[in-house]
């Protein structure tokens, strides 16, 4: 791998009015997660045409490993390509509480099959 | 390695620049402390614009959770209809645009506005091949009749469908007799062939089917126990609900795919004509972190959409 820090000083530069110094990755980084991620995709495509959940009759397997794959190609891009890992702190709170946010919206969600449902006319 | 190094490192290579590339130069505004605060603002502004994105893209991927779960069904069966060697080559074609848009970036920070140009227009490239296949995909739907609306048809889809795939049928003995449903329904090229003429269906007096709003009923497990005709309306309309988000969610990516090739081409423009705007490196930079984030979208957007199973 190569050599990113994420405590700021790499150099041994001292901080300067308390803002860190963002670490950028020398190129090759970039063409190594490229490898990762098309490796993740090759895996993603072939996971569809093997149905785990068949071999070891549960429900969730195919849809949880193709999250997974998702979730890691998605942390992949956000920390690399993105350069979150290399940035200062208070990029890293701003990229994660767009995830927070997320959960939240998705957590309002979770009652919704068990609200009272009116019977109501519809569009037609 | 921080820039400061990187250009360092340059600079002792080929302190003559004799390629007409020079180094990174960075100017401070006036309301800044330094230039690493700055350059933190961009990035903090930025992500605080991408927040609001990802709110926008999370509140239709939450729609559609909410309609896999209750309608697992059908978007198992209306998935079919999505080709999986388009939507791979597309997702391999947006990694590489975001590979090439990485490499962009680190050419502007270190100031190799040649290169910088090239993956910039290379990016720009890719991002139209990739609306090149989706443009096909879309007028396959449009040609299948599966774009949501009046000439929306989701027997004759399938009718179709049989036509090709003969294990189809045996799955789905409705199809069997797949040319007539044709005949009868119109299929084909004419997309205005068959007007929609409302349901023909009296829900109310269908055992176990509770919502008087046809389709949208919440229990789906007896929907095997409906008559055909009920069943295939059901399926429908709750089929034309999966073609809704697919067309809304892979339509507003490909708007955002769009704005990327703008932005591209502005840059692109303005470091090749030597505008002070791209002297600094940040603006590509932001540009970078909108095209990753459209990228993000569609990693997860083509397994949720092709790959249902």
């Amino acid at each position: 791998m190569a050599t990113i820090t994420t405590s700021g000083h790499g150099e041994g530069l001292p901080p300067q009015n308390g803002v860190e110094q963002v670490q950028h990755p020398p190129a090759s980084l970039y063409y190594k997660i490229y490898g990762i991620l098309m490796v993740l995709l090759v895996i993603t495509v072939v996971m569809y045409y093997v149905d785990i959940n068949k071999l070891i009759h549960a429900e969730w397997p195919n849809l949880i490993i193709a999250l997974i794959i998702s979730v890691t190609k998605a942390a992949l891009v956000v920390l690399y390509f993105m350069n979150v890992r290399g940035s200062t702190r208070l990029t890293w709170l701003w990229a994660a509480l767009g995830f927070v946010w997320l959960l939240l919206m998705g957590g309002i969600f979770l009652d919704y099959q068990s609200r009272a449902w009116v019977d109501l006319r519809g569009w037609q | 390695m921080s820039l400061r190094a990187i250009e360092q490192a340059q600079l002792k290579h080929a302190p003559s620049h004799s390629h007409g590339e020079g180094h990174a130069i960075q100017h401070l505004s006036h309301q800044f402390e330094d230039l690493d605060q700055q350059n933190e603002s961009y990035v903090v502004g930025m992500w605080t614009f991408l927040v609001t994105e990802i709110m926008f893209f999370g509140a239709l991927f939450l729609a559609y959770s909410v309609y896999r779960v209750l309608y697992f069904e059908t978007y198992l069966d209306a998935h079919k209809f999505l080709s999986i060697p388009l939507g791979t080559v597309n997702t391999f074609v947006l990694l590489t645009s975001s590979l090439a848009m990485a490499l962009g970036v680190h050419a502007a920070q270190v100031g190799r506005k040649k290169s910088l140009i090239g993956w910039l227009l290379l990016t720009v490239l890719l991002s139209f091949v990739f609306l090149g296949v989706k443009a096909v995909e879309y007028s396959e739907k449009f040609h299948e009749r599966l774009y949501p609306g009046p000439t929306f048809d989701y027997v004759v889809a399938n009718a179709e469908y049989a036509s090709h795939h003969p294990n189809y049928v045996i799955e789905h003995p409705e199809y069997k007799d797949f040319e007539k449903i044709l005949e009868e329904r119109g299929a084909g090229t004419d997309n205005t062939a068959a007007p929609f003429e409302g349901s023909s269906v009296d829900y109310s007096t269908v055992n176990g089917y509770r919502s008087s709003v046809p389709g949208v009923a919440l229990r789906t497990e007896d929907l095997g126990d409906m008559p055909v005709q009920v069943k295939q309306e059901v399926m429908s309309n709750r089929a034309q609900l999966f073609f809704s988000l697919y067309f809304a969610m892979t339509g507003l990516h490909a708007i955002h795919i769009i704005i990327g090739i703008i932005l591209m081409l502005v840059i692109a423009y303005l470091a090749a004509r030597n505008h002070p705007s791209v002297e600094d490196f940040m603006p590509t930079e932001m540009v970078g972190l909108y095209w990753h984030f459209v990228d993000i979208v569609w990693i997860f957007l083509f397994p949720m959409m092709y790959l249902i199973s």
